[in-house]
């Protein structure tokens, strides 16, 4: 079963940029894209997707909020994106897998998809451990 | 301000010393010109003469020659103004010493004889003296208007840095820079003219902001060239959600506006619009002519001015700065401010006098 994925960025090209990357990958499809807080909550609710890539700095309704509103326990699989280094500590306290800062490079991108991998649960990879 | 009031302290302090000097040469003056036909009368009665006649005298043609100077605008009206006041002040002064020395001396002398003695006496040292007084204060104006030339284009100069470092800020803000170099990168893949087009704007815009060429004030076409260099960045972030609208009258493109002053007014109307407010807006740009002033509004439609926003005018130094400039460059010939649209959105909007050649660095008319 591949892992479902939902891209969360107010910028097309921002989600663009994640939906290239993921596009490489076969094991991952993307099942929706969500340009503001509110339709990402909808969205991970209704489709209840495995990993979401957020982006912290969005209008109305940022990032953590998404995660707060949602709930860290109904929370998929949350790598956060991001142009601020200083939301790194803050993407860790809020249960992130990982976080990426833009622009996303190749190899960062990798692995925190790898790291991801490894925390879905029946996911195929996820016997390696690389710490 | 705390220079001011030292200027006026430092001020009246002239304006006592020349008071002083002034009686007190005109003392010495009398006293060596009886002592030296040898009939002079102790100092002390030389210096009181010359407070009853200068001392009084002094302050008025000081004050009259303060605020009527003669200069290179004024002469045809204050040439003449004072060539009257001198004849008139120096009749009445030696009509003053005439009734002293009646008084005093209780000579013989009748009213006649009293004031032709003392018209030739003192007359061509009186008036003398009067013109020395409108000549020296008119070398202290001089200099203190020189002074606060200085003062202002230093101002000036350091507005226009902040204005410079306020785009500069905006261009190296983590949230546009990296977005942009986010949108450089995926467009890289599908749209390398893109990629390029984006490259080249931001750097650009990174050129304008660190430009040292101190420059005041620019043509609104030059300043739209700027804007359209954010504008088109900008454009290709928010894709759909973002439209710009510039509409600016053909006959106003060559007046001169102060360098970047649209830009910190552009990146408020999309922080506060689309970044704060999700679904698509709408940024205007309005140049037009009213009576003598140019009128530039920027617009966007889906943001609010709150009490909270209104009291800083939006955060940061942007705005302060961009009043500051106005004020500066302008005096109160200008007009800024922002206000409410309905249903939403806000409007930025400045006037400014309609010039098209760059404002001297001089005193703003007030």
């Amino acid at each position: 079963m591949s892992i479902r994925a939902l891209v969360v960025d107010d910028e097309p090209l921002g989600r663009r940029a994640i939906r290239r990357f993921l596009g490489k990958h076969v094991g991952v499809d993307v099942i929706g894209e969500c340009g503001d807080g509110e339709s990402a909550v909808r969205a991970i609710r209704e489709r209840k997707p495995d990993l979401v890539f957020l982006d912290v700095q969005m209008p109305e309704m940022d990032g953590f909020q998404v995660l707060s509103e949602v709930g860290a326990s109904e929370m998929p699989v949350t790598i956060f994106v991001t142009a601020h280094d200083r939301y790194a500590l803050r993407a860790f306290d809020a249960n992130a897998i990982d976080y990426v800062l833009k622009p996303i490079g190749k190899e960062r991108f990798e692995r925190a998809l790898t790291r991801a991998k490894h925390e879905l649960p029946g996911s195929s990879t996820a016997t390696r451990c690389t710490g | 301000m705390a220079h001011s009031q030292l200027d006026v302290g430092r001020h009246k302090a002239l304006l006592l010393a020349a008071w002083l000097a002034v009686v007190f040469v005109f003392a010495v003056q009398w006293f060596v010109y009886d002592a030296a036909r040898g009939d002079a009368d102790p100092f002390r009665y030389y210096l009181w003469w010359s407070c009853y006649t200068w001392g009084v005298l002094t302050p008025v043609v000081v004050t009259f020659a303060y605020h009527k100077p003669i200069s290179g605008v004024t002469w045809k009206r204050a040439l003449p103004l004072h060539l009257g006041a001198s004849f008139v002040l120096v009749a009445s002064e030696v009509s003053i010493e005439a009734m002293l020395g009646t008084l005093r001396l209780h000579h013989d002398l009748s009213v006649q004889e009293a004031l032709r003695h003392y018209f030739t006496r003192h007359a061509q040292v009186s008036l003398l003296a009067y013109w020395m007084l409108v000549g020296a204060v008119r070398l202290y104006r001089m200099r203190d208007e020189a002074h606060r030339r200085e003062l202002r284009s230093s101002k000036l100069e350091a507005e226009l840095s902040a204005a410079q470092l306020e785009v500069l800020r905006a261009q190296i803000h983590p949230h546009f820079l990296f977005n942009t170099l986010q949108a450089a990168t995926t467009l890289m893949h599908e749209d390398p003219d893109g990629a390029e087009d984006i490259l080249l704007r931001l750097s650009e815009l990174l050129r304008v902001s660190v430009d040292e060429s101190h420059i005041q004030e620019v043509p609104l076409e030059r300043e739209l060239e700027v804007l359209d260099l954010y504008m088109g960045i900008q454009a290709r972030r928010f894709g759909d959600r973002l439209r710009f609208e510039v509409s600016i009258d053909q006959n106003v493109r060559d007046c001169m506006v102060p360098a970047l002053i649209l830009q910190p007014l552009i990146e408020n109307a999309i922080r506060h619009g689309i970044g704060r407010y999700k679904g698509s807006d709408t940024v205007s740009v309005r140049g037009f002519r009213e009576g003598e002033f140019l009128r530039l509004e920027v617009r966007n439609l889906n943001s609010r001015l709150e009490d909270k926003s209104a009291r800083s005018l939006g955060p940061g130094v942007g705005l302060a700065n961009t009043r500051a400039r106005l004020e500066q460059l302008y005096g109160n010939r200008q007009e800024f401010g922002l206000r409410n649209l309905e249903p939403t959105g806000v409007s930025a909007e400045l006037s400014i006098p309609l010039r098209s050649a760059p404002v001297l660095i001089e005193e703003p008319s007030r």
